[in-house]
Order: C-alpha cells, then structure tokens, then sequence
C-alpha cells in the first residue's frame, strides 16, 4: 500500500513538474491570476 | 487554493525527499493544476445551466490559448480571477446563443469577424505579449517568440471560423455561426486586455470584486 502511495505522489511530482515548467514558458498560467513564479523557473 | 496546493506540494516532497526548489515548483504545477481544472469545471457547470456548456467552453479555451502567448492584465486573487474568468465566457455565450437564434445572418458575422481579426492582427503586432510583474518577460527573443506564437494561434482561430462558415454554407446549421461568433467573444475579450482601456476596465472590476465579493482581510 506505502509503495502504491508512493507511486501515485511521484506520478504527480512529474506531472506538476511538468505543468510548472510549461507555464513557466508561457504568458500567464490560465485566465486572469498568475501566481509568484518559482526562481528556480525563472529565466535568467 | 493556494494554501492546498502548498500543502500538496509539502506532502510530495517530504515523502519524495525533495528539496526546497523542487518543492516550490511542485506547488506551482499543482496551483496551475488546480486553478485550470476549478475554472474550466465553472465555466462547464454554469455552461450547462444555461444550455451552452460546449459554446462557454469555446469561448474559454479560446480566451486561454491565446492568452499564453500574449499575455495581458491580471486579477489580483484566484477568486476574482475566476469570476471573471466565468463571467465572460458564460455570458457572452448565452448572448451568441440567443442572437444567432434571433438574426441567423451570415453576412453580418463575416463582416463582424473581418473586423475582429484586423484589431487583433494589430493590436497584437503593436502590444503583444503584455507580462506582469510576477512573470516579467526578460529576454527580446521571448518577446518575439511569444508575438509570433499569439500571431499562430490567431490564424489557427482564422482558420477554424473558416471552416464553420464552410460548413454553415453546406449545411445551414446555426450551430456553425454560433461557434464562429464565440470564437469571436473569446478572441475580443483576450485582445482587449492588452489594451490600455483593458488594463483599465480589469484593474475597476478588480477593485471593485476585492471590495465587494472577494472582500479578503490582508
């Protein structure tokens, strides 16, 4: 069951992972509110 | 919402052992996550209360694709911005809906649509992108790539509303006109805020949501 859980939170690590990093490349996240950016994805 | 996307993000990262960076984009990515799936679900939900959920969505994904590649003002919450969000997505649906219904003309949506896409050919080769100071745009070689993406996406949208008045000649559907005219919703609305009088009008509605309905204790 702890190694499924574990399955399960890295599958969403990438997915969110990979999210972040497409907004990152964009505008604005979706429609109006865009969130503090990371510096770790900002560009330099 | 963006307390659960932290403590998503906390619950990944200590189980995943990750550090502090990867943590923070974690809490970003499932923000993102969050925020789209709660907007397009509204959007869908009000849609279908009122009988355009598929015309709302037109509206909303065309606003949202375009958006990402030219930015624009901003909302100041979440909230706001999904009310907003919501609101000129499901409104102007009902209000394609009804008009097309009424006047189902198809030489007034032609010359409504050439009119649009010149305004926003222009508007986007003289303003876009537009960024915000939480996400500056750095580098000239994003700017151009993002003006000449915004440039894409507005001729795949010349394209799609084309292709529906192709259709609505061969079969005489309104449904056809309807949808080329949500295009056009979606598409005025993104344009006007990168306009000026955008800014504007969002920064008054936002004001006035923050004061009203989204009254925070900061």
């Amino acid at each position: 069951m702890k190694k499924l859980n574990k399955s399960v939170l890295t599958l969403l690590a990438i997915l969110t992972t990979v999210l972040a990093a497409s907004i990152a490349s964009s505008a604005c996240l979706w429609y109006y509110y865009q969130p503090e950016e990371p510096k770790s994805l900002s560009e330099e | 919402m963006e307390r659960l996307a932290d403590s998503i993000a906390t619950r990944i990262s200590l189980e995943l052992n990750l550090d502090k960076d990867n943590k923070e984009v974690i809490a970003y990515g499932t923000f993102g996550l969050l925020q789209i799936l709660f907007s397009i679900g509204l959007v869908f939900f009000f849609g279908w209360i009122f009988n355009v959920a598929f015309e709302a969505l037109i509206i909303s994904f065309t606003g949202a694709v375009l958006r990402k590649y030219s930015g624009g003002s901003h909302a100041s919450s979440p909230g706001i911005c999904t009310f907003i969000g919501t609101t000129v997505c499901v409104l102007p649906a009902v209000l394609m809906y009804f008009l097309i219904g009424l006047y189902q003309n198809m030489g007034i949506v032609i010359i409504f649509g050439i009119i649009i896409f010149i305004w926003s050919y222009f508007e986007l080769y003289k303003v876009a992108p537009v960024d915000n100071v939480k996400k500056p745009i750095k580098t000239e070689h994003k700017r151009k790539l993002m003006k000449k993406n915004s440039m894409i996406v507005l001729s795949l949208y010349l394209t799609i509303v084309t292709f529906c008045i192709i259709l609505y000649v061969n079969t005489g559907e309104k449904k056809f006109l309807v949808y080329s005219t949500c295009l056009y919703a979606g598409i005025i609305w993104q344009i006007f805020t990168l306009t000026k009088q955008g800014h504007l009008i969002m920064n008054k509605i936002d004001a006035f949501l923050s004061n009203s309905l989204f009254n925070v204790r900061r």
